[in-house]
């Protein structure tokens, strides 16, 4: 069975670099190595799906560190964690900043290899999702001012007559918009808009 | 009459021959003019007009008159043209003899067929009728002629002139020709009409022909002599499924099916001989997909000599045949085999046919049925009432039975049936006879068994209710009745809850799936009798045809009491159960039977109090929601073993050991350990971990300070380094060889790779155990037993999270020994947690793990034992190889490590297999005394 998706190998050690490619690679996968994390930083990124094998102690920025640093400028792809002495703390630390998996070495070659398809899906499911919230986002710019208003009042379960009453504007002119909401929003019910504001956590951008 | 010639005046001298030559003039004039617009007329219509107008275009002719002359002789003037035309307004001429109107030289003209002409208007006698209003118009002379056609005058021109003498002889026959002229050009124009007619005629014939052939419903063709088509029509190339072009050129022969083709030869060679209409019937024609239909063709010679084709597809005709033979086959076999009794007759009744099961049912052949009627079929006293169907009969048309009728068999013994008549339409009628001895004898059956169960259910014993399935009684029984206390009115319409226990209510879904996925629910039901008590009862539920539930209740509230005074009675066990130190109680389901005074003084409750209530009296909620599951468990395995929290009559909980037994008669009998006090040492033990946990860590604190700790993390990291390449690399390698066809060189890659990180580990391992041994360590003399006791004391938490109990055996006497107290518990810690992660995982009790220390002669001898699941096959030496141990909770030192320990200090480590299960590793350490050096 071959898999499809690049990993990203960044491990200060050569030989075990190199052995986790031939792993990789004989599964299917592409594979690009980097012996530090500034080399890797340096590089462009490969194309989604792809995935890092982070190893936590390299000499200069260390696997949490540059984890740290991708989360903050937003661009993170998914993380697994290869470590050689692995505490409690450190697991903690890594998982809780979203960590895929954190494998203490010598790990069993599968679950390395589940660990990589896990976040390949992931990462997949990821742009997937950016796509799905541009899409939405490119629906909202197309609402009038109003349309939006009229949005983010009813998707907090205003009743019309509510809406027309915080807008200052007649109850059947809050329907008309609504209408033009659903349809512009592509919304087929008052649930999925409700959705969907929830997705572009509208309810934050327009407070 | 006189002469026109008579009345001529006879001139000389040259004046004479100019005034001729000049009549002459207009008269040619005239002609010219006339014939030039009788050429250009459009229509006959202008014919007259144009003519007049061209000849009043000089003068002196002052009028020009078209008259057409009718039937009855009258002159109708058509056209009238130049200055003097008026004149013909009050002109009424006619052409007849014995009329003064036919006088004038007009009606002498359309009389006669001849010219004819008045020289001066003031002297012609024959003018004088008209002579005052020619004055008027100034009007002296004129001339009529006649055109004709076929010999027949048609009408006349008239032209008058304003001079007399204006025609002679010579003007008189040039205006007849004019006259002609004007007859010539009609013939021409009705000629060239009635052509249009004929061809008119002619197309609209060849449209009704065309239409008659594109549209008409059997095709056609048309063939030359030789029998080539030479048209075909669009119905027949649709019969064929082939275009016009396709089947032109094409004989008969080419479209024949093989079959029927001698018949057609035949019939061609008859038509030829003949030449007399000929047609063949079901003749067989190919389409162009290769399948066959049948047409009928009939052939006509035209006057031409090709011959007409008429071509009628009968495919449908045949189906339609087919179908309707099909139907007849059905109901012929519907009536042989219907299992109702069928029997045709005429309109007087009298029976023509009858079917098989008509026949059995009566016991007679079909042949004795014909001509026999209903009397003869009916029991006697059935004939009365034959009138009246007879009547309904023949109004409606059809009689459907109300009541089951009395027939009777040939043999005289009668059987009821049902039957109905309908009207056919030829007037034939049909009866339906449907014989129901069956239905009737399963009624009867139905109702003694209905009576029956009535009587079970009037006067038996047993309580029974029905509940309808939305959950409300519909019926009870007299037993039922009493044994709640309730009338049937009273009862009948209520919810099924009302006689429940508000904790029973819960328990009908659970009933009512029950009864869906398993037909029947039995069970204890504790119900509320209507006048407030309560009463213990057997159930049996079950589902009932109708969709309603029926339960049958038995009283057992006596049952019970006298169980439990049973149980009470048994003297050896009463004085065992009033003064056990445990709380004792006993409990039917979930109703509790008694409680002894240990019990009584446990939770609170005064026995009398207790005595009846449900387990919800001192279960929490939670643990209430695990009872069915534990009561299950406890019929299944006879005990069940629970810690539980219940609540004392006080209010507050306290914490029991519970283990019940089930007894004999399905009743349980709980033991109640108070674990108040337990708990509270618990605590106190909690605690004392708390501190020997920190003393733990401070252990290991120390132990990576010293030096040993700190290379075996890095011995730990450099290793698994290796480790988790030659991991990969042989993952890798494996994969590489599986394809298909196997990748050698990737796989020849991974594994020198492989090759080269085994070397890498080997030389970490060798470079540790250098510094390990080459370390100065610690030699001082201490105390075996009491390092060995502290070790274990260190793992009471992993002992007691494992279940794992700890024997220790500690030898009496043991002189001091020798070496790094520190790292000799490190060995005996990474033993013994080996131990017990080992029985751990095997899940088995019992869980016994063994710390003895021994003297040996001059060695101290420690023994960890285990009864876990032993030593891997195999050289058992082996095991001290694994240089590292992935457990997540072990101190870091691997077997290999306790080897390099023990040998370090002059001792040796071994393992063996453990009886009756489990390992034992045994380690020696030399005595302090041995050496002479203890001091």
């Amino acid at each position: 069975m071959s898999e499809s998706g690049t990993v990203i190998v960044v491990d200060d050690d050569q030989s075990l670099r190199e052995a986790l490619e031939r792993l990789l690679r004989s599964v299917g996968y592409d594979v690009i190595l980097f012996g530090s994390a500034a080399e890797f930083r340096a590089a462009p990124r490969p194309p989604s799906p792809c995935c890092l094998v982070l190893d936590v102690r390299m000499p200069g920025r260390s696997g949490l560190d540059l984890q740290q640093e991708m989360t903050q400028s937003g661009d993170a792809p998914p993380i697994i964690f290869i470590s050689g002495h692995g505490d409690i703390p450190m697991t903690v630390k890594a998982m809780k900043a979203g960590a895929v998996e954190f494998l203490p070495k010598p790990f069993r070659d599968q679950e390395l290899l589940d660990a990589v398809a896990q976040a390949l899906v992931r990462d997949a499911a990821r742009q997937a999702e950016e796509a799905q919230i541009e899409t939405l986002r490119a629906r909202l710019a197309s609402l009038t001012a109003r349309e939006r208003q009229v949005m983010a009042e009813v998707v907090k379960g205003l009743l019309n007559k509510q809406v027309a009453a915080v807008l200052g504007v007649s109850e059947i002119t809050v329907k008309v918009h609504r209408g033009q909401v659903m349809r512009k929003m592509g919304a087929s019910s008052m649930a999925d808009l409700v959705r969907m504001a929830d997705r572009l956590d509208l309810a934050n951008s327009q407070a | 009459m006189a002469d026109t010639s008579a009345s001529t005046a006879v001139r000389t001298s040259e004046s004479t021959e100019i005034e001729d030559l000049r009549r002459r003039s207009w008269a040619l004039s005239a002609y010219a003019e006339g014939t030039s617009a009788l050429i250009h007329a459009r229509a006959p219509s202008e014919f007259y007009s144009s003519v007049c107008e061209a000849v009043v275009t000089r003068e002196p002719f002052i009028a020009a008159g078209v008259m057409l002359l009718d039937a009855d002789l009258r002159l109708s003037v058509v056209a009238k043209a130049g200055p003097a035309a008026a004149y013909f307004d009050d002109l009424r001429l006619s052409a007849r003899a014995d009329h003064p109107s036919g006088m004038g030289p007009g009606g002498h003209a359309a009389r006669s067929g001849e010219p004819t002409y008045m020289r001066d208007s003031l002297t012609d006698p024959r003018f004088a009728d008209w002579r005052g209003s020619a004055a008027r118009f100034g009007i002296r002379s004129t001339v009529s002629v006649p055109f004709s056609r076929d010999g027949k005058v048609l009408g006349l021109l008239s032209v008058y002139a304003n001079l007399p003498d204006a025609f002679g002889p010579e003007e008189v026959g040039i205006f007849s020709k004019l006259g002609d002229e004007v007859a010539f050009a009609l013939g021409l124009e009705e000629d060239r009409r009635r052509l249009e007619a004929e061809r008119e005629a002619r197309q609209s014939s060849e449209r009704r022909y065309r239409l008659l052939f594109d549209h008409f419903a059997s095709g056609i063709i048309f063939t030359d002599p030789e029998g080539v088509f030479i048209d075909v029509s669009p119905t027949f190339c649709r019969m064929l499924g082939r275009s016009a072009e396709d089947l032109l050129g094409l004989t008969a022969d080419d479209i024949l099916a093989e079959e029927g083709r001698a018949a057609f030869d035949q019939a061609r060679e008859a038509f030829r001989a003949s030449g007399e209409p000929s047609s063949l019937r079901r003749c067989l024609l190919t389409r162009a997909d290769g399948t066959v239909f049948p047409v009928d063709l009939s052939v006509t010679m035209l006057p031409d000599k090709t011959r007409l084709s008429i071509v009628t597809d009968l495919s449908q005709v045949i189906e339609a045949e087919a179908a309707r033979e099909a139907v007849e086959t059905r109901y012929q076999s519907l009536f042989q085999h219907a299992s109702e009794g069928l029997v045709v007759g005429d309109a007087d009744g009298v029976y023509l046919d009858a079917n098989p099961a008509f026949c059995a049912m009566v016991q007679m052949t079909r042949e004795e049925v014909i001509g026999k009627s209903a009397v003869d079929i009916l029991a006697p006293e059935e004939w009365p009432l034959l009138a009246g169907t007879r009547e309904t009969f023949k109004t409606t048309g059809s009689y459907t039975t109300p009541r089951r009728w009395t027939f009777r068999r040939k043999d005289g013994t009668t059987f009821p049936a049902e039957f109905s008549v309908s009207r056919l339409p030829d007037g034939a009628r049909l009866s339906v006879v449907r014989d129901v001895s069956e239905v009737v004898a399963a009624e009867t059956a139905l109702a003694a068994s209905e009576a029956r169960y009535r009587g079970l259910f009037d006067q038996g014993p047993a309580a029974v209710v029905v509940v309808s399935a939305e959950g409300f009684y519909v019926d009870i029984n007299p037993a039922g009745c009493a044994m709640l206390g309730v009338d049937r009115d009273a009862f009948v319409g209520q919810a099924v809850d009302a006689i429940l226990d508000p904790d029973e209510q819960l328990m009908v879904s659970q009933a009512a799936e029950r009864i869906r996925t398993e037909g029947v629910f039995r069970g204890h039901w504790r119900l509320r009798r209507f006048d407030g008590g309560y009463v213990s009862t057997e159930v049996v539920s079950t589902l009932l045809p109708d969709g309603n539930f029926v339960s049958v209740m038995i009283d057992i509230t006596a049952r019970e009491a006298a169980q439990a005074a049973q149980l009470n009675s048994e003297a050896r066990y009463a004085s065992l159960f009033d003064f056990a130190p445990v709380g004792i109680v006993l409990f039917r389901d979930d109703l509790f039977l008694d409680i002894n005074p240990a019990g009584v003084a446990l939770l609170g409750y005064p026995r009398e109090a207790f005595i009846g209530q449900r387990l919800s009296l001192v279960l929490s909620e939670e643990d209430l929601k695990n009872v069915p599951r534990d009561l299950e468990d406890l019929y299944r395995t006879g005990s069940a073993h629970r810690v539980l929290r219940l609540r004392r009559a006080d209010g507050r909980q306290v914490p029991v050991d519970i283990v019940s037994t089930l007894l004999p008669d399905g009743a349980g009998v709980s033991l109640l350990t108070d674990l108040t006090d337990r708990e509270r040492a618990e605590a106190a033990e909690r605690a004392a971990e708390e501190t020997v946990r920190e003393a733990r860590a401070h252990l290991e604190r120390l132990g990576r300070t010293a030096a040993l700790g700190e290379v075996m993390t890095v011995l730990a990291h450099e290793v698994n380094q290796p480790l988790a390449a030659i991991s990969a690399n042989g993952e890798a390698a494996r994969r590489w060889l599986a394809r298909d066809p196997p990748n050698l060189s990737e796989a020849g890659e991974a594994l020198g790779a492989i090759r080269r990180d085994v070397a890498r580990a080997g030389e970490v391992i060798r470079r540790t155990r250098a510094v390990l041994q080459g370390r100065p360590s610690e030699r001082v003399a201490f105390d075996l037993n009491a390092a060995v006791s502290e070790a274990a004391r260190l793992m009471r938490t992993e002992q007691r999270r494992a279940g794992v109990a700890t024997i220790l055996d500690l030898a009496e006497d043991l002189p001091p020994v020798r070496g790094d107290r520190i790292q000799v518990q490190q060995v005996v810690v990474n033993l013994a947690l080996n131990a017990i992660q080992a029985m751990a995982e095997l899940g088995e009790p019992p869980r016994l793990l063994t710390l003895s220390v021994a003297r040996r002669g001059e060695v101290a001898e420690v023994c960890v034992t285990d009864t876990g699941p032993g030593l891997p096959p195999g050289d058992v030496d082996q095991i001290f190889d694994q240089f590292f141990t992935t457990k997540a909770e072990g101190t870091g030192v691997g077997l290999a490590i306790a080897r390099t320990i023990v040998t370090a200090h002059g001792g040796e480590i071994r393992a063996e297999p453990a009886t009756p299960r489990g390992a034992r590793f045994i380690f020696t350490l030399p005595l302090a005394t041995s050496d002479g050096d203890a001091a």
